[in-house]
């Protein structure tokens, strides 16, 4: 790092945030206890009056009415693999035959950072060494209250890049959350892409080469990156290095091909900024604030394309409470953001695209979860019932459709072949645990209990770790 | 004995377990978070902050294209697409969106480092460019004015019949 003279200079930052219209909260919750009552209550009564017509008893009613149920979630999840398998087959094949070359405008990373001290600098060596003309570094020290501010005013200056020169600046703001940190570098930044990314991520060397050519298309207002667990080898994280590929990843995938990506991820996502603005920016009223301005992006019109090759490697948990204590934030975040946007749920006339995805969103935060549980308690109960080897059944069916797609994904995305025995267990006791975890936030959201933020704690694992020079899909980072 | 009771146990085994695991890992979590909590403080309109940046290179200080060099775009910007092809956004939510956030500096501000005209210093400069364009016509030159056009046409016409 090269030691320059620094300036310094007092700035007001705009704190302002589009509010949405005040919503009764209490009126809402009463509405919905009554419509869920009152279908309830309509469908007992229906049961109560046909089912001496018929032959059921109530265990066999309870048992059969089950059955039918698992069968319609079974259904549901394959035709839910299959679609996202095929249309991100379709994805990666026209990915692999366009070539879009050539365009390279100014873009602004800004680094917002919270106590990323132990990690920033080699952050920030990562971003120097991003293969592209064209760039600078924001780095937003939001209120931070260990050695961050320091460190990142050692890196603050023109830097030596892989190709150029890269002006590295910090702002020094009160602690207000990762939205207004980001807010703030969109203020300050004057190039017309910003790429925004998490303190502790690090991003491959052709990040923004790969990811900035979608916005050839003027429709095009975001782009999603790829994000890529980090700190591998450890039971916790290869699991979830398996999720991030084989759910997230992958539907992100085909939900490029109709360029409705649902989530833009908070450890890399590429803006126009001109849709930036016309979604009012990021808001602090919901715990995910990456699925809320990605929301807001899609409603005013705007297409969000998926880029594989624009690589962030992020630090996931290590420790189980650490995990659950994410998803937890995540599932309420994305209810927060779904309710925030929930017009468009019942009424598709407004967008059709948005309620298609907030269907999807409300299925995969809610629907999901719920039935998965279900599933498992109801071959827990028909075990004692001597049926033990229902479960056994359901699980292996799971499983196969499990590893299958883990094999298609991880050969798709050329990741480590590592990964696929973790399937064996990945349904019956990862997704269980986050399943449950969520369907506990669902109830917590709805009952309005507070939360706070959290912040996990940083181990500096990844300090150890190079970003490779030119990655294509699926050449990883490598330990040294 | 037979093979699937021991594997259907073993699963049974683990998925009550993962219950439990789930239902322990949640009241952990519930009392880790009642140690802390903290009332959210009002919001004001701005924040002070602090700007650390590099002292400006002589070359961006006086013709401001030295670290932001401009590229040869072959492609469409917004700005150049036809007004059917942007986003739909009408012009009455735009209004309403309310004006660019920009930072206010308390002390002297920075040299622009924008290269060219794409990297205006004001919002305002850059809203204005782009609407003034809306009412210009494109040109072989380029974005021309209409009545200027007109001037210069009448002034061919003078030539032409003269």
């Amino acid at each position: 790092m090269m030691e320059q003279k620094l300036q310094k200079y007092k700035i007001a930052l705009d704190n302002r945030e589009r509010k949405e219209p005040k919503r009764n909260e209490g009126k809402e919750k009463l509405r919905v206890i009554f419509l869920t009552g009152l279908t309830s209550l309509f469908l007992i009564i229906i049961i109560l009056v046909t089912l001496p017509l018929t032959v059921l008893t109530w265990s066999g009613l309870f048992v059969y009415s089950s059955i039918v149920a698992l069968v319609i979630f079974l259904f549901v999840l394959l035709f839910r693999y299959f679609s996202i398998l095929v249309m991100a087959y379709l994805y990666l094949t026209k990915y692999t035959v366009e070539s879009k070359e050539g365009y390279y405008p100014f873009i602004s990373i800004i680094v917002p950072v919270f106590n990323e001290g132990k990690i920033l600098r080699n952050s920030i060596e990562s971003l120097l060494d991003i293969e592209y003309p064209n760039y600078e570094i924001i780095i937003v020290n939001d209120g931070s209250t260990d050695n961050t501010a320091k460190v990142a005013e050692e890196v603050v200056g023109y830097q030596q890049g892989r190709t150029a020169l890269v002006k590295v600046s910090l702002i020094n703001k009160p602690n207000g959350g990762k939205s207004k940190a980001l807010n703030a570098g969109i203020q300050y930044s004057e190039a017309e892409f910003v790429l925004c990314m998490d303190g502790d991520s690090q991003l491959s060397a052709n990040t923004l080469k790969m990811g900035i050519r979608h916005f050839i298309d003027p429709n095009v207002g975001a782009v999603a990156g790829n994000v890529k667990v980090e700190n591998r080898k450890r039971i916790l994280t290869d699991l979830q290095a398996l999720e991030y590929v084989e759910g997230l990843n992958m539907p992100r995938s085909a939900q490029g091909f109709i360029k409705m990506v649902n989530i833009i991820p908070g450890p890399i996502g590429i803006f126009r900024k001109s849709a930036l603005r016309d979604a009012g920016y990021y808001s602090s009223d919901t715990f995910a604030e990456d699925a809320d301005i990605t929301l807001k992006i899609l409603e005013k019109g705007w297409k969000i394309n998926y880029e594989p090759n624009a690589m962030a490697f992020t630090e996931a948990p290590v420790k189980l409470h650490q995990l659950l204590k994410q998803r937890y934030r995540w599932t309420r975040g994305i209810l927060q953001a779904i309710r925030k946007h929930k017009k468009h749920i019942l009424n598709p006339t407004i967008n059709f695209n948005n309620t298609l995805i907030l269907w999807s969103m409300f299925y995969e935060a809610l629907l999901w979860p719920a039935m998965n549980i279900f599933a498992n308690l109801f071959f827990i109960v028909a075990a004692f019932y001597g049926m033990s080897s229902l479960v056994f059944f359901w699980w292996v069916g799971i499983m196969l459709l499990d590893m299958m797609a883990a094999i298609y994904c991880i050969a798709a995305e050329r990741e480590e072949f590592r990964l696929v025995p973790y399937s064996i267990f990945y349904r019956l006791i990862f997704i269980l645990l986050i399943d449950i975890t969520k369907a506990m936030a669902t109830v917590e959201e709805f009952l309005g209990i507070s939360m706070t933020w959290g912040k996990l704690e940083r181990s500096g694992s990844s300090s150890q770790t190079v970003i490779a020079k030119s990655p294509s899909v699926g050449v990883r980072n490598k330990k040294v | 004995m037979e093979l699937i009771p021991i594997l259907s146990l073993i699963v049974l085994v683990a998925t009550i377990s993962t219950f439990i695991l789930a239902v322990g890992a949640y009241i952990l979590y519930k009392v880790r978070e009642r140690k802390g909590k903290a009332a959210q403080a009002p919001q004001p309109s701005s924040i002070p902050a602090e700007l650390i940046s590099p002292t400006p290179v002589i070359a961006e200080q006086h013709t401001g294209a030295g670290m932001r060099r401009t590229y040869e775009e072959p492609y469409p910007t917004r700005d150049r697409v036809t007004e059917y092809q942007r986003s739909p956004m009408y012009e009455q939510q735009r209004a309403q969106a309310g004006p660019e956030m920009r930072p206010t500096y308390v002390s002297s501000p920075p040299p622009s480092t924008g290269s060219s005209g794409r990297y205006a210093t004001s919002a305002e400069d850059r809203y204005s460019t782009s609407e003034r364009k809306k009412f210009m016509r494109y040109t072989k030159d380029g974005y021309v004015e209409p009545t200027k056009e007109i001037e210069k046409k009448k002034k061919e016409d003078q030539l032409k019949w003269r």
